[in-house]
């Protein structure tokens, strides 16, 4: 297999409601900004590959609508649907072509313009015979693992409000992102509007009208034309079985998220993820989640996630910053989520993360989360 | 600045699935007030709900063994948020307790809804139990919740079958309406279109080519840049076709390099491709493409 790299990122301004723009606009408007970050021009492109949901957009087979804003007239051209982790998954399918000598120059393009959808009823369209009838949505799914994994592992509702104040006030210095709080407390977060116990309106992702691409090239392409590419050293994925009911324990084991990182340190070489990790981007969609995840990814001991939110460990100056840009919790158009999860990362390891930029970043981890069944995980860094 | 342009839609969705033969038996049980697990003869496990291969083993389940009505709660939420319910498109009322319920008998948990909402009764490890409706189905909501075992009220289920052919297909839709914003390049369109009864397409800069319906990137050549000129009103038909009869027409609008799809009006006997058209626009307009109520053949 080929060594791969990341050679330039764009994103879009990323907001509730981007009226402004079509569904082709606004990924035309990610497509531009990754190509002149790479300094390429559409013609160096070999394939694309695309991410996004359906019902979200209200419209079928939205990869149709959007391929030639992205580039991929006369080309190879696929989407990846694997829900929340589609942006991952998308990058790793990227990677694979790349890494296989099929491709040089893959351009990875995730979207979503959820105020033209219906979320909602696409989430609740899930099986129409065991659950339709009490499916609650993304929301209900996680209220009811986290209480579980409260009870277990002894988080409080004030840590988790740690982890929205750390996200939005990591926003605020993020020109991209869609929240932007930069004097949020967690008392404002402890006072929000109950959504289903025990979370509240600040501990969830907002819906977010979005798009951001990748630029994945082979080794020879990254030496020639970028001075400090992203190299991927590690790119895993796991799926586990569907219903939500088929594991106890399902947010404190983590199981598909805990296997998928195992074998991505392997292949990286990474022992310790505190002493080996410079920053991380983790795909959070309720503050729950990301002291979960913590502990899923070895950032700290099972039970300890609440001690390392409140150490400051994860914060922007912590020892190991996790989200700088703001994470899901701040911007949230999923198809785009994962792919912005790898842009982030790249740009932290290239060293262009702007004002959101983590001092002297040798290797970045990034994950992608989907509805459970799906985890990814991408580490990235200075070397191949 | 104006308020950017958007284009309402209303879907009325239905789907009509089919159950299969592991659901049409679990189907058949609820109607009776009963449920059933199908166990793996790989790894002992009994699973919820019903699924045709053990995915731990993937071995062919067929064993099927008996799961009472009763379990232990293993998480629970009360959700204050008007979630769409996904058979109907409609927000349900809130608040409303749900949990997942360990049921006695299987190695997998139900996602339910419970009695209370009220969190002060709630805890991870209570005894809960189904209350069975009197008349079922077999759904999923012949259980209408579930409640704490010390408090029940319930009775147990008659087992008398209940109506239904749990081996026919369910069916379930929505109504729905979206808004897309049409951008800058189609909302310009449509904004001459709708204010001055014009038709507009978009020449390339890149490689000079007019398309008519524009887009914001050259199909061809993939340049964005690009200006808005004028074409037709006259064009000629390339292909038609007729659906429920009414006339559809790829019409070349003249200054145009590409063919846009609408409406052929009028009575003159099947369109002729070749045949000259002239658009004709609608007296009432309000932003959409259907300002160009369609195309007439223009008389020789």
């Amino acid at each position: 297999m080929r060594s791969v790299a990341i050679i330039g990122c764009g994103q879009t301004r990323h907001a509730a409601r981007r009226h402004d723009v079509s569904q082709p606009e606004l990924v035309r408007e990610a497509v531009v900004a990754a190509l002149r970050d790479a300094e390429l021009r559409p013609a160096d492109v070999d394939a694309v590959v695309l991410s996004n949901m359906e019902m979200f957009e209200g419209r079928a087979l939205p990869e149709l609508w959007v391929g030639e804003a992205a580039g991929a007239l006369g080309r190879p051209c696929m989407k990846v649907a694997t829900g929340g982790t589609s942006g991952t998954s998308a990058c790793i399918a990227g990677f694979h072509q790349v890494a296989s000598g099929l491709f040089d120059v893959v351009l990875v393009v995730g979207f979503e313009k959820h105020s033209e959808g219906h979320t909602q009823a696409g989430m609740s369209l899930t099986d129409p015979f065991w659950d339709r009838s009490v499916a609650s949505g993304a929301l209900g799914n996680f209220a009811l693992s986290i209480s579980e994994y409260m009870r277990r592992r002894g988080v409080t509702e004030r840590q988790a409000a740690q982890v929205a104040v750390k996200a939005r006030r990591n926003a605020a210095a993020n020109p991209h992102a869609h929240l932007q709080l930069p004097d949020l407390t967690v008392d404002e977060v402890l006072a929000s509007r109950m959504l289903a116990w025990p979370v509240r309106l600040l501990d969830m992702c907002p819906r977010s009208d979005g798009a951001a691409a990748v630029v994945v090239a082979s080794a020879s392409v990254a030496r020639r034309r970028c001075p400090r590419p992203a190299w991927v050293r590690a790119a895993t994925t796991r799926h586990d079985r569907p219903y939500l009911g088929d594991h106890d324990q399902r947010l404190a084991t983590m199981r598909t998220l805990r296997s998928a990182a195992a074998e991505a340190y392997q292949q990286a070489g990474i022992t310790s993820v505190l002493e080996q990790v410079d920053v991380a981007e983790i795909y959070e969609p309720v503050t729950y989640a990301e002291l979960a995840f913590c502990e899923a990814l070895g950032l700290c001991g099972d039970g300890e996630a609440g001690a390392l939110i409140e150490e400051g460990v994860t914060a922007m100056h912590g020892r190991l910053p996790v989200n700088p840009s703001g994470g899901v919790l701040s911007s949230n158009p999923v198809g785009a989520s994962g792919v912005i999860r790898v842009a982030e990362a790249a740009s932290q390891v290239q060293g262009r993360a702007g004002a959101h930029q983590v001092d002297g970043v040798r290797t970045a981890l990034a994950t992608g989360y989907g509805v459970y069944t799906w985890s990814d995980v991408v580490v990235l860094g200075e070397s191949p | 600045m104006t308020e950017p342009l958007r284009t309402p839609a209303r879907m009325e969705l239905t789907w009509r699935y089919a159950p299969g033969a592991p659901m049409a038996r679990f189907r058949e049980a609820l109607r009776a007030g009963r449920l059933e697990a199908l166990q793996c003869t790989g790894c002992g496990r009994r699973h919820l709900p019903p699924r045709p291969v053990c995915g731990d083993c993937g071995l062919v389940l067929e064993r099927w063994v008996p799961v009472a009505s009763t379990g232990v709660l293993l998480a629970w939420s009360v959700v204050h948020v008007p979630i769409v319910d996904g058979r109907t498109g409609q927000p349900r009322e809130v608040p409303y307790g749900m949990g997942l319920v360990r049921l006695d008998g299987a190695d997998c948990s139900l996602n339910h809804y419970l009695a209370t909402c009220e969190a002060s009764e709630l805890a991870v490890g209570r005894r809960v139990r189904a209350r069975w409706r009197q008349e079922r189905h077999g759904s999923m909501d012949d259980i209408a919740c579930f409640e704490l075992e010390e408090t029940a009220t319930a009775d147990a289920p008659d087992p008398t079958p209940g109506g239904g052919d749990p081996r026919a297909p369910l069916e379930l839709g929505l109504d729905l309406t979206f808004r897309y914003a049409a951008g800058r390049v189609v909302g310009r369109i449509l904004v001459t279109l709708r204010d001055e009864g014009r038709l507009l397409g978009r020449r390339c800069a890149g490689c000079d080519r007019v398309a008519c319906p524009p887009r914001p990137t050259c199909a061809r050549c993939g340049d964005d840049r690009g200006v808005l000129e004028e074409v037709g009103p006259v064009g000629t038909l390339v292909s038609w076709t007729e659906q429920r009869g009414e006339a559809l027409g790829l019409v070349r609008l003249d200054g145009a390099d590409t063919a846009l799809l609408h409406r052929l009006l009028g009575p003159s006997g099947p369109p002729r491709i070749g045949a000259r058209c002239r658009a004709r626009f609608a007296e009432e307009r309000s932003g959409t493409v259907l300002d160009l109520a369609g195309f007439e053949e223009t008389t020789p």
